[in-house]
């Protein structure tokens, strides 16, 4: 249990100890440690097995940036693997399990791909596993599936909430280090609207884990202090564990903060917030991250980035190795050396390459031994930190396709002109400024460009002392003269090597070698790997680094888990739902809902006893067309329409006409796309001169709206008509059959004259109803029967189906869904969305004689094409069974094929198809609509309805499409 | 994106609805000789442009106005928007 | 004929739906009648006067709410104007096209919405989580005699989010002598339930 390698130091709280396990051993760590430091401060050199090779990993860094510590933390449903355990912070009773090994960390099976490394080189796949044929999906598939990944998720619902939010600012400060803190108090002091995120728990940046004084203090204390500043400003928003992963358009930037995944109690908070950020201005001051070198084995436990081990020296008092090679090609690098010592490790050896080419090989499998020189000497060492240079974090730069600038200078790529946008700027090792000095003086630098850019007076600020050495750095990438593999991207396993090969086969662009290699492609995205790979590359073809140049980076910074961008958008609330004023009445009727688009439709009503939803939308059926049915209607879209030209604007978007319809009464109308295609169908009610009201189906409500909005604004924009909906305004029933007007007039008040007389077949007005309530009435019929359709203000519609209902009981009144509204419909013959469905035209929907001659309309033009006007054309007709049992063998399927008896069933011989089907009860037979080639011709001849789907072909006789009273009787009486 | 609206300043891209060229405004005379042709052309064939295209959006989920918004597809700059309405006017086009 | 037994009840889209949080609280809001105001061609000029004559109070341009005796309206869209009155009026948009005869086409509303109030200090906490657009005081103020509104999306649901001005008739009753910081959402009766269910869990996770 003792911490082996703690020393003091740090800004750990050692008065909070705090107990986690590590695959299954208990292991104690203090609050303010991450698992990373944790376990270092623990000696476990051991975290991981690589992807492919499943070789022997240790903690590579100490940021976000770690390609190798990946965990699963948490149990359960909670259990969240490729967790980088360089920034999960530790809680108590955290339980941590490294991933990619069976059975053991320790003894991993899977290390036989090692062994087996020549045959695995970069690009395999596109080599092997290429035959037999049949072997890729019994075989290679299974078994690559199963090797590749690293972590596994739990399989269980996500139990935690998400949040989502949208933030306005001013300026966005990214990063808050000195650079940022300083661009923050700048422009907080000057009243802008800031937001200052930074990925970490703590604010300051690299400050935190070097050994800097500013103003004659340490740097912690000056970072506290200007934290506490800014937090006391109101205009100022101080973001931490917040990562800003996206740059998009138009100063929109994408974040996300980590909200519990510290805490060792999950409360009900959402775990992650995802924001949407829209600032006038960002300054970007994300730091640099460090980068390695390419040496031989430079893959095994202990080997680090020397920043790192400076980190958990300094921030968390945790000692990486107690025998210590520094290698540094810098002049940064090198202080690594001193830390060690005054943290009471011992510096075996130093190795500067910019004074000597001396070339080793690092020993030990499982954790480094030693190092072995070219000349034979060893040097015994149980770490080894590694400084290649500093790779300042330009990605966020290059979202929007910006091309980064190399600087010989720093050996580093920085931000170029043109990969700033207008609005972002940049400050400090962002920028490739690595002073202390220079990063705070860029900070506020950009601070005042902020403010000034905003029109506003940024107050002269003090500069803060601080060190100001300049780095000195010569280029190194790679060890010469090695026997092992060089690792270049340690997460996806891809070596020096693997980088010449990919040249040798000609992949030599940049953008090829990241694909055929994989480098850079990890959940890293190339943050370890892409600039040495890079540089590697370079080399090998002789070239420049700006010769070779870059790939592109893209958001997500680091990655952000699907729940956060889910939100709270999960399971029934995924959308909005909407409800018609019956809802709750037709709910405690026990009614089955469907979803029409957002809406829920009640379907059908079952009674008890019926068991199957045939029996209850029969019955449904023929209670309506022999007394009396009701159903609401509420969901079509209600669109009103006013204005001098609101007739004229109705001839233009209807195939008939309505400029004359009559007020008082409604008509039919159906309208085309603009390419002659049929697009929606309703009805208009006239009620003024000046005002109609138009219903369009329930699906098409909006693009109708939006249709003939674009009409109306853009095509005839000196028009004298108005539109807006008033769908939700008014609660609708359908009331149909045999007793509707009996039914009707219960309820109707007296002054209104309801008879056939006086309110005839398609005749609409103003009522009212029970006593004075606010009433519309359209004598509309969608089910063949005497029907009417009642509105009334949606606050009465909950009371008026319990009062239809109520006396109605009389008449044996029946509530019916949407099943029985869809087979009256089919016994009528009446077109729907299965027929209008995008492409058919009102001549083979048998609506030829609507198209108006005289008038011009939306899609009259192209409806004349020749193609669309063919006698061989599909036509609209009915469909019988022939044998007309009502038995499984001759139930029709919607979407079966029509195939002449005694011909194969092949797609060259289909004659059309069945667009809709349904059970008729008032028939005792299944019928369906459909579509048939030369359909009106045929009527009588007998042909096959294939549905080779479901495995059925019956035998139908082609009919008219109208079961029921085709002379329409019944809806004039 | 965000698109700045003549009238209500700026909005996220995500309350409107895109259509497409604002070729679209100038509805074929369907009454000319040509006019199948016409149409034909008005619906199918279009610019693909890479760079500044004019274009027609709807803010359906604001005032429901229709604006022409000239728009760089490259680097989705967008350099105007208008009522679409004001445009259509401009064009020529009427009752 | 009708048996003149039958009467209908009104039923309200949440309830009467009405939560409180530490220094939040939401509320349904009931009563009054709305009307759609849209001028018709060239009509803005008339609309105005007559609005003007009848009711005392301006257009408010786009944006804007304005209160005046008696209710209060805000610009929706060009060249039309959503009114609420604070009495109930089931013709009230027979009488308003009467005023206004051929300036404006009018239709009823009231029905076609459900109201909900976001009242308290941190109303414009719960309101970022939801809408993109920026509500601060300095975008989108209330004000003595003009606030704003605007049209947009919560959540998945298209609402009116209006800041009424100080003058306007709130829905908290009980204010303090600082105006109570309320937004109200008007939104699509049908999505009643969605959209209470939304502002509750951003309140939620705040609070909870």
């Amino acid at each position: 249990m003792t911490q082996t390698h703690r020393v003091g130091g740090g800004h750990i709280d050692r008065s909070q100890p705090v107990e986690f396990t590590f695959d299954g051993k208990k292991y104690q760590g203090f609050s303010g440690d991450t698992v990373a430091s944790a376990l270092i401060a623990n000696g476990v050199k051991l975290v991981g097995r690589s992807f492919k090779y499943h070789r022997p990993r240790g903690i590579f860094s100490a940021g976000s940036d770690e390609p190798n510590a990946l965990m699963t933390i948490g149990e359960g449903a909670r259990a969240t693997p490729n967790t980088r355990a360089t920034i999960a912070e530790l809680y108590e009773g955290m339980t941590v399990q490294s991933q990619n090994r069976f059975p053991s960390l320790n003894f991993d099976v899977m290390a036989v791909n090692d062994l087996l490394a020549p045959f695995l080189s970069a690009g395999f796949y596109y080599k092997t596993f290429m035959w037999p044929a049949s072997f890729w999906e019994k075989l290679y598939e299974p078994i690559i599936r199963r090797a590749a990944g690293l972590g596994a998720l739990s399989g269980e619902p996500d139990p935690d909430q998400y949040d989502k939010g949208f933030l306005h600012c001013d300026v966005l400060v990214i990063g808050a280090g000195s650079a940022g803190l300083m661009t923050a108090l700048v422009a907080g002091r000057a009243g802008l609207r800031v937001i200052l995120a930074d990925e970490d728990f703590q604010m300051g940046g690299r400050l935190l884990s070097e050994l800097e004084q500013i103003n004659g203090d340490t740097a912690l204390a000056w970072t506290m202090q200007i934290t506490a500043e800014l937090s006391s400003m109101p205009n100022v928003r101080l973001m931490g564990r917040t990562t800003v992963y996206g740059v998009f358009d138009h100063g929109i930037y994408g974040a996300v903060t980590r909200n519990t995944d510290h805490l060792a109690v999950k409360t009900k908070k959402p775990r992650e917030t995802l924001w949407r950020i829209y600032a006038k201005r960002s300054v970007l001051a994300s730091g640099a991250t460090e980068r390695s070198i390419a040496l031989s084995n430079n893959d095994r436990p202990g080997v680090m980035l020397a920043s790192a081990v400076r980190t958990y020296a300094n921030r968390f008092g945790a000692l990486c190795g107690k025998r210590v090679v520094v290698v540094s090609n810098n002049s940064d690098g090198l202080r690594t050396a001193n830390i060690l010592k005054a943290s009471g490790a011992e510096v075996s050896a130093v190795i500067d390459t910019r004074l000597s080419e001396n070339s080793f090989d690092i020993r030990g499998r499982k954790a480094v031994r030693a190092i072995r020189f070219s000349d034979g000497r060893k040097v015994d060492a149980d770490c080894i930190a590694i400084s290649g240079g500093w790779n300042p974090n330009i990605q966020l730069t290059c979202h929007k396709r910006g091309r980064p600038l190399w600087r010989d200078d720093i050996a580093a790529f920085v931000p170029s002109k043109d990969a700033l946008t207008a609005d972002m700027d940049v400050a400090g090792a962002a920028n490739g400024s690595f002073s202390t000095h220079q990063c705070l003086q860029e900070g506020a630098q950009a601070g005042a460009r902020a403010v000034q850019a905003l029109g506003k007076n940024a107050a002269a600020i003090d500069l803060p002392q601080a060190d100001d050495a300049p780095f000195e750095i010569t280029p190194f990438w790679e060890m010469k003269g090695c026997k092992g593999s060089a690792w270049v991207d340690p997460q996806n396993d891809v070596t020096a090597k693997d980088i010449k090969l990919a040249a040798q086969e000609g992949f030599k662009s940049v953008e090829l070698l990241k694909r055929y290699t994989t480098l850079g492609m990890a959940t890293d995205q190339g943050k370890a790997s892409n600039v040495l790979g890079l540089a590697i590359l370079a080399d090998h073809l002789s070239q420049t680094i700006p010769e070779t140049g870059t790939t592109i980076s893209r958001p997500p910074y680091t990655p952000v888990s699907i729940s956060a961008f889910a939100g709270a958008s999960r399971f029934e609330h995924f959308r909005p739902v909407r409800k018609t004023p019956s809802h709750n009445w037709a709910q405690g009727q026990g009614a089955v809902f469907v979803s029409a688009g957002l809406w829920q439709r009640a379907q059908y009503f079952p009674r008890p006893g019926e068991t199957h939803w045939r029996q209850t939308v029969d019955r449904e059926v023929v209670a309506t067309r022999s007394s009396v049915g009701i159903c609401d209607v509420t969901t079509l879209g209600k669109i009103d329409i006013q204005g001098p030209d609101a007739g004229a604007f109705l001839n233009r978007i209807y195939v008939n006409a309505f400029a004359k319809l009559v007020v008082g009464k409604c008509r039919y109308g159906l309208m085309l796309r603009e390419d002659g295609f049929a697009m929606d169908d309703g009805t208009v009610a006239r009620f003024s001169d000046t005002h109609f009201v138009m219903t369009t189906t329930t699906a098409n409500a909006v693009s109708v709206y939006r249709h003939l909005e674009f009409c109306r604004q853009c095509l005839w924009p000196n028009m004298d008509v108005k539109l807006i909906s008033v769908t939700d305004q008014w609660a609708q029933y359908a009331i149909a059959g045999p007793n509707a007007r009996k039914l009707l007039q219960k309820i109707v008040d007296k002054e209104h004259d309801v008879s056939n007389e006086a309110f005839s077949y398609m005749a609409c007005g103003e009522i009212t109803v029970c006593g004075g309530i606010r009433a519309r009435l359209f004598r509309l019929s969608f089910s063949g029967e005497l029907a009417y359709e009642l509105g009334v203000p949606a606050r009465y519609g909950d009371s008026l189906i319990k009062a239809l209902m109520s006396v109605g009981e009389e008449f044996n009144a029946v509530p019916y869904g949407t099943e029985a509204l869809g087979v009256m419909r089919i016994e009528k013959g009446h077109a729907a969305g299965n027929e209008l469905n995008g492409q058919t035209t009102a001549k083979h929907l048998g609506m030829g004689r609507m198209l108006a001659k005289k008038k011009d309309f939306i899609g009259k033009t192209l409806s004349e094409r020749e193609g669309l006007n063919a006698e061989d054309g599909l036509y609209l007709v009915g469909f019988k069974p022939v044998s007309r049992a009502d038995t499984q063998t001759d139930a029709l399927a919607s979407g079966a094929h029509l195939i002449g008896q005694g011909k194969s069933d092949t797609a060259e011989n289909s004659e059309g198809y069945l667009s809709s089907v349904a059970y008729s009860p008032s028939l005792k037979s299944y019928i369906g609509l459909g579509f048939l080639k030369r359909g009106q011709e045929r009527i009588g001849q007998e042909i096959r309805a294939v549905d080779l789907l479901r495995g059925t072909d019956v035998l139908v006789t082609v009919c008219s499409a109208h079961f029921i009273d085709p002379k329409g009787e019944r809806l004039r009486v | 994106m965000i698109i700045v609206h003549p009238l209500l300043g700026p909005r996220d891209a995500q309350e409107f609805t895109y259509l497409g060229d604002a070729s679209l405004i100038h509805r074929p005379d369907p009454k000319a000789d040509d006019a199948a042709e016409n149409f034909y052309e008005y619906l199918y064939q279009r610019d693909n442009l890479a760079g500044e295209h004019r274009e027609l959006w709807f803010h359906e989920q604001g005032d429901r106005s229709w604006l022409v918004i000239k728009r760089n597809t490259l680097t989705h700059d967008i350099l105007s928007v208008e009522l679409a309405s004001d445009v259509a006017r401009r064009e020529g086009r009427s009752k | 004929m009708s048996d003149n037994k039958t009467s209908l009840v009104e039923t309200l889209p949440l309830n009467g739906l009405h939560k409180t949080w530490p220094i939040l609280e939401i509320k349904e809001m009931v009563g009054g009648e709305i009307c759609s105001l849209t001028a018709l061609k060239g009509g803005v000029p008339t609309l105005r006067k007559k609005f003007q004559n009848k009711y005392g109070a301006p257009l408010p341009a786009q944006g804007k709410v304005v209160s005046f005796n008696g209710g209060f309206l805000f610009c929706s869209a060009p060249e039309q104007w959503f009114v609420h009155f604070n009495t109930e009026n089931a013709f009230l948009d027979v009488e308003l096209g009467a005023v206004l005869k051929a300036s404006a086409a009018v239709t009823l509303q009231t029905d076609a919405w459900v109201r909900l109030a976001i009242i308290g200090a941190s109303a414009p906490q719960v309101l970022e989580r939801l809408v993109t657009l920026d509500l601060s005081d300095q975008a989108f103020p209330a004000g003595m005699n003009m606030g704003s509104a605007a049209r947009t999306m919560l959540g998945h649901l298209n609402v009116f989010i209006i800041r009424p001005d100080n003058a306007s008739d709130s829905a908290s009753g009980g204010a303090s002598d600082s105006a109570p910081n309320i937004y109200e959402i008007w939104c699509a009766r049908s999505f009643a339930n969605s959209l209470a269910h939304e502002i509750c869990v951003a309140a939620e996770n705040i609070y909870g």
